[in-house]
């Protein structure tokens, strides 16, 4: 005799693997401080890689200007006002990408702990068929 | 008049919703042929690809695969044309859009297709749907990838403008090309405001839509149109751009985005409901509003009773046809046919015949005001008469849905009350 019960939840929870749920379980095996910490790294690298191209543009942008003043120019003090940039740009992008992937987080576990409860729920029609 | 509109709207949704995987592809399809027609168009600078096998075979590769390798593949088509111009071009515009993507269209997720979209509808001077469509379904995020598409289309102009106008013999003048083009870029307050104005339109937009209120959904679209006609008048102020354009691009968006709108949640506001009930672990307040789509019925069926038919009496009905048969008999066939003389016995049996409904108008009001165990011995033969003469078609239908009047009336009005006792 086919469960009808059973027979929605496992379609649910089907539906629910096929679609935001494969990017949920890939998340779940991540601890939260882990997956935050993956995307600041993530971030950090994208953001220094684009900020030293904007610096190599900027750099061909003003070249004729470079080679001509390349003996008098105060080249510690244009160090300093690039990291400077630098490090403004990057704690602004740092505290985005903490919050939003803290919050993305939270949500995706939510879904899940929903999800993990519809797999207890069929445990115990498995336990129920099996003591029949 | 709006039952028939929330009628088309399921029977649209059902279509729509059955054939859902047919209409993404189309959709995917239609859009990177576009794009790619878009930059093919604008750039112009190379003739191998403006072949429309090309825009086809693309088109068709973009209906397959995700939306950040469409991107890929309308970037490099676009690279591809501004190298046939002048290569050192090419590779500014490359850096430009690794740098767009380390700062900016990593974020954009789901809402990748925003970056082709706004270019697109640049054209039609429709790009003000995007970011009010964006600030109704989706996250601040999504004012990302509107910046991208924004910085795409600039960008793009700039290049064209600049290429068409410097000729490169030596690399002096690549230099100087370059330069140019950066200058362009960077001067180019109109690119800068809007991606102000969308990014604002985004987030306010999103902030109103959080709050609970009726009518939030129609209240944040109607400000979405409000931020980008004010952001734009004051850019109008400063830079004096036409705003002729702008104000009649931004209503009509706003237009389209509400059918979208209506496509996509419409609710009742008339029959919120406010309940409160606890757990173990929180007391709940929750407000419920509810939707529009689930009280349209399938089909429709009109309730309450119908109005009583006037009963026609056999016997008169058969005395005037008996009547019509015996003046026709009594006319001898060898004779001529008298026309007028028919034309006139056709108006008589009209006469006659309306004479008689109104006999029976007149009896059927003297028969209501009589007790009900009389209207009942006298309805019995005449119901029996009304269905020999015309069956019922309608109750037979309704048999069939299985509709029962008696589980109408006994139906509460309060859906929870019912799951309720069903749990109960």
């Amino acid at each position: 005799m086919v469960n009808n019960r059973k027979v929605r939840l496992m379609t649910r929870l089907a539906i629910y693997e096929e679609g935001e749920g494969k990017e949920d379980i890939r998340l779940g095996k991540y601890f939260r401080r882990d997956f935050v910490r993956l995307q600041l790294f993530k971030n950090i690298i994208a953001v220094t890689v684009g900020y030293l191209l904007l610096v190599a543009l900027y750099m061909a942008y003003k070249l004729e200007f470079l080679i001509s003043e390349a003996v008098k120019l105060d080249y510690a003090a244009m160090g300093r006002r690039l990291l400077a940039l630098y490090l403004i740009i990057l704690v602004v992008y740092i505290a985005g990408s903490l919050v939003f992937s803290m919050l993305y987080y939270n949500a995706s576990r939510k879904k899940l702990a929903k999800y993990f409860r519809m797999l207890r729920l069929m445990r115990s029609f498995y336990r129920e068929e099996s003591e029949k | 008049m709006i039952t028939n509109f929330l009628v088309v709207r399921k029977a649209v949704r059902k279509f729509f919703q059955k054939y859902q995987t047919v209409f993404e592809i189309l959709f995917k399809f239609i859009i990177t042929y576009m794009a790619y027609d878009q930059i093919t168009t604008s750039l112009n600078f190379s003739e191998t690809l403006t072949k429309s096998v090309l825009k086809l075979g693309v088109g068709v590769l973009g209906a397959f695969v995700p939306e950040i390798v469409t991107i890929l593949i309308l970037g490099l088509v676009a690279l591809y044309e501004v190298y046939s111009a002048a290569p050192i071009l090419a590779l500014l515009v490359l850096v430009l859009f690794i740098v767009m993507y380390c700062f900016a269209a990593r974020f954009s997720g789901k809402y990748a297709y925003a970056i082709i979209a706004i270019p697109i509808l640049f054209k039609f001077n429709l790009q003000y749907m995007i970011p009010i469509l964006l600030g109704l379904t989706a996250s601040p995020l999504a004012m990302f990838p509107a910046a991208c598409g924004v910085c795409f289309y600039y960008i793009l102009k700039v290049i064209v403008s600049a290429v068409s106008i410097s000729e490169l013999e030596n690399l002096d003048e690549a230099l100087a090309l370059y330069i140019k083009v950066i200058d362009d870029i960077i001067s180019n307050k109109d690119m800068i405001y809007t991606i102000a104005i969308f990014a604002a339109v985004i987030i306010i937009m999103w902030l109103i839509r959080r709050l609970q209120f009726s009518f939030a959904f129609e209240l944040t679209i109607l400000s979405g149109m409000c931020i980008c006609l004010i952001g734009h008048f004051l850019v109008y102020l400063k830079l004096d751009v036409p705003i002729e354009g702008v104000v009649v691009g931004t209503v009509l968006s706003t237009l389209i985005v509400c059918f979208v709108q209506f496509f996509r949640l419409v609710l009742d506001y008339s029959g919120v409901q406010s309940v409160q009930f606890e757990d173990d672990d929180y007391y709940y307040y929750v407000k419920a509003i509810p939707k529009v789509d689930s009280e349209v019925p399938d089909r429709f069926v009109k309730k309450g009773e119908k109005p009583e038919k006037p009963e026609k009496p056999e016997k008169p009905v058969k005395e005037a046809v008996e009547e019509k048969i015996t003046v026709a008999e009594e006319k001898p066939a060898g004779e001529k046919v008298d026309i007028l003389g028919k034309i006139k016995d056709f108006f008589v049996g009209i006469g006659s015949g309306i004479s008689e409904l109104l006999n029976l108008a007149h009896d059927n009001f003297k028969k209501q005001n009589e007790t009900k165990e009389e209207k009942v011995t006298a309805e019995e033969p005449q119901k029996k008469v009304i269905e020999k003469v015309k069956p019922e078609k309608n109750p037979s239908k309704l048999e069939s849905l299985g509709w029962d009047d008696d589980e109408d009336d006994d139906e509460p009005i309060n859906k929870r009350e019912v799951n309720e006792k069903t749990d109960e």
